[in-house]
């Protein structure tokens, strides 16, 4: 049973088309949202978490209609988000921005609410660092201060937003295992531009471009895209559409077979470079 | 965490319990944050600069304790601001408009917060109230004058929350503050500029202010200004809700905000009506009589041959009256104590500001007010006012009641027709005292004899004068301080400074200034003299009973106005001040003597000698 459901969702702005007729659907488990700058990601995910409303279209979120009020309000009692570009009080501590959306969570009952703050600060790995100001957090810090309150409450539907940006690889390793536990009870939608976190934590991809759904399917059908068109070749191949050196000193090129050749098989990277052409490997680039 | 606690958590609750959390936790970080600290303790200092110089007056005072927490109430409609406009500043709304509880929610708890503010205005009312009972305060605070001073902090803060609502930018806190501050300067400036004029209703309009002090340029009593303190607080009330309904109005459904404009209206509305209605005519008649006839009035009591009369509110402060004059009249042989003294309390004579009292009222108490200073009381009458010190000041009204009982014991002039000479008593003065004086004061002071009378007489030379200095200086502890204070601050003789690298000396004249240790109706009579001053300063120093004997011993010696100073220095154990020209002579050769010191002081006065 799908958890989100959009249906030819446009959104506009003046005279920008953000979603030009987007459909998609997301069901338990985590989806990840894959797509270049500008693709539409974070005005799907705002319209997801009710924080905007689209211009046409329709939307079901865990089986309600937020164009309703008493929906909407039903939706964001079951709802964690996590914006792209979280603001901060600076002043406050941790624990006090973390406690002060418990509040706006409807979390009154005083202890059971410090309870739960602490549960999230510790499930993201800033017990030690909750009395200490925001303003004195690294970036890496704040954005699980983020995390922290998204996971308040337990929500049936998490959406986040670029969770794993700023975050060094030993932090991205525990967003991993947290997520993937999370995943196993509920619906997580997050956006992100790292391919290796959508194969890793991801059962299922939608890959946007232009206010449209390019693809929506799994990480290995996402791969799959480019089976056929990665080599693997000690010469950069110049009709690749893309060629870069490896690690190993040898050069992985998508596009036509080039001379003396190996053909390997895809990444979910090589199909979404595949998938989005020109645009996505100039952007790679 | 288990299921059974997240579903606790997850409980349904209404918006009530939200915005009582949200408000708990926004109005402790208002209490909490520096800028209010700030405006506590600006607040206590005014209350201290408005208070502590006298002693305190409850319903004057309860004036002072709203007005004082202005201040209190610009910090919190800052605060306000800076959480109402928080998140729209720091970004945070779009994570917060995904949470249940609305932006109207949010503002809703803001404006409830404030009942935090409002909570820390009334602990430093508080504080106002105990330093007044500190000093045993006289008569009764009045309800609505001492809301007004919290309610003007909701006020404010709502207009903080509406500003950072609709406007969220961090500076606009402080310019709204600006505004208000100008708006209320603006609004009471015709307190001072309809002074006495017994507008009507032009002179309410300093009622559309959030705080009307009973006056800016005088101490006037509140027994005299009806203030309608409780349509004022109507006023404030209503504007407080409809400012927090403006607040509401950007982010609620407004037409359930409508009640709440009309209500917050018509009290608004209702209490401009009220306000602005002048006083009735019965009114103004009890508060004519009040002063005109305060014996009407007045609760009178006898102690040691003294009449006090009080208004029924002040009637405590005649102990505090009592003290200065039984010390004095302890130092007076007994057959020489003056009988049938008065000390009647008495309405101000300045009525700048919103008073309400008719003119013919006014005309009456000024003509009662020239007859009893020029030309004399029935019986030897003390004036006292509607105020008394507080601290070192109360040395100085003591003092002043002191030395109106020396003075009459020692026999000085007690009003200006005494100064009127006869030819034999201008005789007198010519041949017998005016030759004491050094040459050139002596011949200023003929030339206010040839006049047949004088403005002022003055003590210099006489002995009675430093009698009724040390009499006066000794009467309470607090007299003595003063005494030895205002010595130490004006020395004796001439005087040093030092001017662009030039040191001068100067002498200011033998005129003690003595304003205000010495109250009406002393003020225009009798000047003491600086020699007497600092030799009763130095009497201070002695046993009282040493000087009192030697005063006893030579009372009828020192009722004579022609016995000098220096005729008793010998018996009170003084050595004479150098004269002014020998402490000119002793000053060091780079030391420029400003002109007129050896001519007997740069201050000419026409005092002839008191007789």
């Amino acid at each position: 049973m799908s958890n989100v459901t959009v249906e030819r969702v446009v959104k506009r702005f003046g005279s920008t088309r953000a979603l030009n007729g987007v459909s998609v659907e997301a069901g338990s488990g985590i989806t990840g949202l894959l797509g270049p700058n500008g693709a539409g990601k974070t005005t799907l995910l705002r319209i997801l978490a009710t924080v905007m409303a689209p211009t046409a279209g329709e939307v079901a979120i865990l089986g309600r209609n937020p164009a309703s009020p008493r929906d909407r309000l039903e939706i964001r009692r079951r709802l964690g988000y996590m914006p792209q570009e979280p603001g901060f009080h600076r002043n406050f501590t941790a624990f006090e921005f973390v406690d002060y959306v418990a509040i706006l969570k409807e979390m009154t009952n005083r202890r059971a609410r410090h309870a739960e703050v602490k549960r999230v600060m510790h499930s993201v790995g800033l017990r030690d660092v909750e009395d200490r100001r925001i303003k004195a957090l690294s970036g890496g810090m704040r954005r699980r201060v983020a995390l922290a309150q998204a996971l308040l409450g337990a929500p049936e539907l998490l959406i986040l937003d670029e969770p794993t940006a700023g975050l060094d690889p030993k932090q991205r390793l525990r967003f991993r295992e947290t997520m993937s536990h999370l995943g196993e009870d509920r619906s997580i939608l997050l956006s992100t531009h790292q391919t290796e976190d959508v194969a890793a934590l991801c059962p299922r991809v939608i890959v946007m471009n232009h206010g449209t759904a390019l693809f929506s399917g799994t990480p290995s059908e996402l791969a799959d895209v480019a089976r056929g068109s990665v080599w693997l070749s000690a010469e950069r191949a110049a009709e690749a559409h893309l060629s870069y050196r490896t690690g190993e000193g040898r050069y992985r090129n998508i596009g036509p077979a080039p001379a003396n050749a190996e053909l390997v098989d895809p990444t979910v990277e090589d199909g979404y470079l595949v998938l989005l052409g020109d645009e996505a490997i100039v952007e790679a680039a | 965490m288990s299921v059974v606690a997240l579903d606790r958590i997850a409980v349904r609750v209404p918006g009530r319990a939200v915005a009582v959390q949200l408000a708990r936790r926004e109005g402790l970080r208002m209490v909490r944050h520096p800028i209010l600290w700030v405006g506590t303790l600006l607040s206590l200092a005014l209350f201290g600069l408005l208070t502590w110089r006298s002693a305190p007056v409850l319903h004057r005072d309860d004036v002072n304790v709203a007005g004082a927490l202005l201040p209190f109430a610009a910090a919190t409609l800052i605060v306000a601001n800076l959480a109402a406009s928080r998140s729209a500043r720091n970004g945070t709304d779009e994570l917060y408009d995904t949470a249940p509880a609305s932006r109207a929610l949010r503002t809703l708890s803001q404006l409830l917060a404030l009942a935090f503010p409002v909570g820390a205005s009334l602990m430093v009312a508080g504080v106002m109230f105990v330093y007044m009972f500190l000093d045993a305060p006289v008569g009764t605070a009045r309800f609505a004058e001492l809301a007004a001073g919290p309610v003007s902090v909701a006020l404010l803060g709502a207009a903080g929350v509406a500003v950072g609502k609709w406007k969220p930018h961090a500076a606009l806190g402080p310019m709204t503050v600006v505004v208000i501050t100008a708006l209320e300067i603006l609004l009471i400036q015709p307190v001072i500029e309809l002074a006495g004029t017994n507008a009507e209703v032009t002179q309410r309009i300093p009622w559309f202010a959030l705080w009307v002090p009973l006056s800016l340029t005088s101490e006037v009593p509140s027994e005299i200004v009806i203030r309608p303190g409780g349509w004022h607080l109507l006023y404030l009330i209503g504007l407080a809700v409809v400012v927090a309904a403006v607040g509401l109005a950007r982010d609620s459904y407004r037409a359930r905000l409508v009640p709440l404009v009309v209500a917050g209206a018509a009290g608004a509305v209702l209490g401009s009506i009220g306000q602005l209605t002048p006083a009735s005519p019965t009114q103004r008649a009890a508060l004519a009589s009040l002063m005109v006839n305060p014996e009407h009035h007045q609760v009178c009591e006898e102690r040691l041959g003294v009449t006090y009369c009080a208004y029924p509110a002040y009637a405590p402060w005649i102990d505090r009256w009592a003290a200065p004059i039984e010390g004095a009249l302890a130092r007076i042989p007994p057959e020489s104590r003056p009988q049938g003294l008065v000390v009647r309390q008495r309405l101000g004579s300045y009525f700048e500001g919103p008073v309400d009292i008719p003119h013919s009222a006014i005309r009456q108490f000024e003509r009662d007010h020239r007859r009893v200073t020029r030309l004399g009381a029935p019986t030897p009458t003390f004036w006292t006012g509607m105020s008394w010190g507080r601290g070192e000041t109360e040395g100085e009204y003591e003092f002043g009641l002191a030395l109106w009982v020396a003075m009459e014991a020692v026999e000085l002039p007690s009003n200006r027709r005494e100064l009127v000479l006869t030819d034999a008593e201008a005789e007198v003065v010519r041949e017998e005292m005016l030759q004491a004086l050094p040459a050139k004061q002596r011949v200023r002071a003929e030339k206010g004899l040839r006049r047949g009378h004088s403005y002022y007489c003055t003590t210099l030379g006489q002995a009675r004068g430093l009698a009724a200095l040390w009499i006066a200086a000794q009467a309470t502890p607090e007299t003595r301080g003063t005494v030895r204070r205002v010595a130490s601050d004006t020395p004796y003789g001439v005087n040093l400074y030092e001017h662009e690298r030039q040191r001068f000396a100067y002498y200011g004249g033998s005129f003690m200034p003595l304003y205000p240790l010495a109250p009406p109706p002393m003020w225009d009579r009798v000047q003491f003299a600086d020699t007497e001053f600092h030799y009763a300063a130095s009497l201070l120093a002695r046993p009282d009973n040493e000087v009192a004997a030697v005063f006893a011993q030579r009372w009828g010696d020192v009722l004579q106005p022609t016995t000098s100073t220096a005729h008793i220095l010998d018996d009170l154990a003084l050595a004479p001040h150098p004269t002014i020209e020998e402490q000119v002579a002793a000053l060091p050769d780079d030391v420029k003597v400003e002109q007129g010191t050896l001519r007997g002081g740069t201050t000419i006065s026409d005092s002839i000698p008191c007789f």
